[in-house]
């Protein structure tokens, strides 16, 4: 007997939706933003602003993959940012380009975030969120003691000559690293979208609402949430490779900071998660809170953005839990109709 | 040959036998009513059927093969759909996003399966709702779209949980006629029911459970004189 595939359309016919010009003319505007950015704002502090809120767009995004598409909520997303840094940090010592580190040790985050959801993806639960606030803490704990990634004094990456092929630029103008970082925050979004578009993004956002109801529709529930962690820690970690080649350091506290993992992904959370638009607008806002906050505050700067990032949580979870992408749409589609 | 057999399935939670060697078969192509009282057992056989739950002991055999505690997502791709007795749609994805996603199924491209979803939208007369988001629609709606939903994986057997009950007589004579449409493209169909008159209408063949244990198989005019039967629903 075979399935019976084609239905006999009775009824009426589905209403062609309407033509997302509201999506297309968003993106073309927000592309026109981030491009004119560094023309129009020359101050290094802005800059720098910018260049960490694109980078951390892309860790955001990675983690929006696993937390917001999923419904998996990770606390230990710096582990994979982290193993971004220390991978592209020790193999640019070797000698190698920082280009051609960042697919290798977005291979080996991928390979660690499967260890991680291989065990705790049998749960349902929150399981998972537990155990990467687990192995976050760990990695903090082991990584001073690591002879090899220069225990707690942490890696310098060698000073390379400028040019785009090793990711080092004239530091009297950030331009160079905000272009870098935008590209690379380009290719990330399309990736997330190439890998979500289709079935797998349908299947993903199907566990997050109902994991029950998405294995009786044939979605293999844990192996979906495979898919989703490695590709989730793969982007998070070509974050990490390319923070690096900014700050030109890395040590236990700069990359593997529970503050770091709350940041990713407080970042898609306040930005909208489950939404590619989540991660840039959050970043943007929490990054120039952040800094902001840490210059004006300087001593005391270090409390004042935790307590931000509270209040920030509080701020969406009342006002819109889908976050700002949301209340954007919202007032879009008000003055449409 | 049958498309389901379960042979003496058991499930014991502690000590309790919430269905205890149950044994019967369903053919392909008919519609079978599951009935009984509340805790009988029904909502916990359907379950091992669909994968949700293992059985204790016991076989269930789907198209001659055995299948026993397989997982849910196996029973869907062989094609047992289901609807859930407390309605579980994705609320945040709209009424076609629901049914694409159970498309995606048997077909491998958004484009196809978003035309299947947009057919079983229509046969389901969803259509004018497909663009709301699940969350928002009315419970004798998420009822239909769970039902719409499983059709979407284009399955042999389908499995409903109390999808008639807590709907208007309006609301049910539409129900029972997509079921009858349903079954007429030769679908199998197993219903729990409570809702009586509806399943001596719509099912030839009652299975009947009571405590765990299977007490009647048979017609519907032979049950309401079963002594077995009686005694269940009216106290012995």
């Amino acid at each position: 007997m075979t399935i019976p595939d084609t239905v006999p359309a009775s009824g009426k016919a589905v209403p062609a939706k309407r033509f997302p010009w509201g999506r297309y003319a968003g993106i073309a505007v927000v592309a026109v933003l981030l491009l004119v950015f560094p023309v129009v704002v020359k101050t290094s502090f802005l800059q720098t602003i910018g260049v960490l809120a694109l980078t951390m767009a892309i860790a955001s995004t990675g983690w929006n993959i696993l937390g917001g598409y999923a419904g998996q909520i990770s606390f230990g997303h710096a582990v994979f940012f982290g193993t971004g840094m220390y991978g592209t940090a020790l193999l640019v010592g070797h000698g190698w380009s920082p280009w051609l580190t960042m697919l290798p040790i977005a291979g080996l985050a991928a390979a660690l975030g499967l260890l991680i959801g291989l065990p705790t993806f049998r749960l349902r639960g929150h399981y998972f969120s537990i155990a990467t606030l687990a192995i976050g803490m760990m990695v903090m704990s082991i990584l001073p003691n690591v002879k090899p990634l220069g225990a707690a004094d942490g890696l310098s990456v060698p000073l390379l000559d400028n040019g785009f092929w090793n990711i080092t630029f004239s530091l009297r103008d950030k331009t160079e690293y905000y272009y870098t970082a935008l590209g690379l925050f380009a290719v990330a979004t399309v990736a997330a979208w190439l890998f979500l578009r289709g079935r797998i993004g349908s299947y993903l956002e199907a566990i997050r609402d109902d994991e029950l109801a998405a294995a009786a529709v044939g979605v293999p529930v844990r192996r979906y949430k495979l898919y989703a962690v490695t590709m989730s820690a793969a982007l998070t970690s070509v974050a990490g490779s390319f923070h690096v080649m900014v700050v030109l350091f890395v040590d236990p506290s700069s990359s593997s900071d529970l503050s770091l993992s709350t940041a990713i992904a407080l970042i898609a959370v306040v930005g909208g998660a489950g939404s590619l638009w989540g991660p840039l607008l959050g970043a943007w806002l929490v990054i120039a809170l952040q800094e902001y906050t840490r210059t004006y505050l300087s001593a005391t700067g270090r409390t004042i953005d935790l307590m931000l990032f509270g209040a920030l949580i509080i701020l969406v979870a009342v006002v819109d839990p889908k976050g700002l992408v949301n209340l954007i749409k919202r007032g879009y589609r008000r003055v449409r109709s | 040959m049958s498309l389901i057999s379960v042979d003496g399935v058991t499930k014991r939670f502690g000590g309790l036998a919430a269905v205890d060697s149950v044994t019967f078969d369903v053919e392909p192509g008919t519609i079978t009513g599951l009935i009984g009282p509340n805790g009988a057992g029904k909502s916990t056989l359907f379950s091992m059927i669909a994968g949700t739950q293992r059985p204790t002991a016991g076989r269930i055999s789907f198209d001659g093969k055995d299948v026993t505690g397989w997982q849910p997502h196996q029973a869907a791709a062989a094609g047992v759909g289901r609807t859930f007795q407390l309605m579980r749609v994705f609320g945040s994805m709209t009424v076609l996003e629901n049914l694409t996603t159970a498309a995606h199924l048997r077909h491998r491209t958004k484009a196809a399966a978003r035309a299947f979803a947009s057919d079983i939208c229509a046969e389901t007369g969803l259509s004018d709702l497909a663009h709301r988001p699940a969350a928002t629609l009315t419970g004798a709606t998420k009822k239909r779209l769970e039902l719409a939903r499983a059709l979407a994986t284009s399955p042999r057997l389908l499995l409903l949980d109390e999808v008639l009950s807590g709907l208007t007589p309006t609301e049910t004579v539409a129900a029972i006629d997509l079921i009858e449409r349903v079954h007429a493209r030769g679908i199998t169909i197993v219903l729990v029911e409570h809702v009586m008159q509806v399943v001596m209408t719509l099912c030839p063949r009652l299975v009947v459970l009571d405590f765990g244990k299977l007490i009647f198989q048979g017609s519907p005019a032979d049950a309401v004189t079963d002594q077995a039967v009686l005694d269940a629903y009216l106290g012995a």
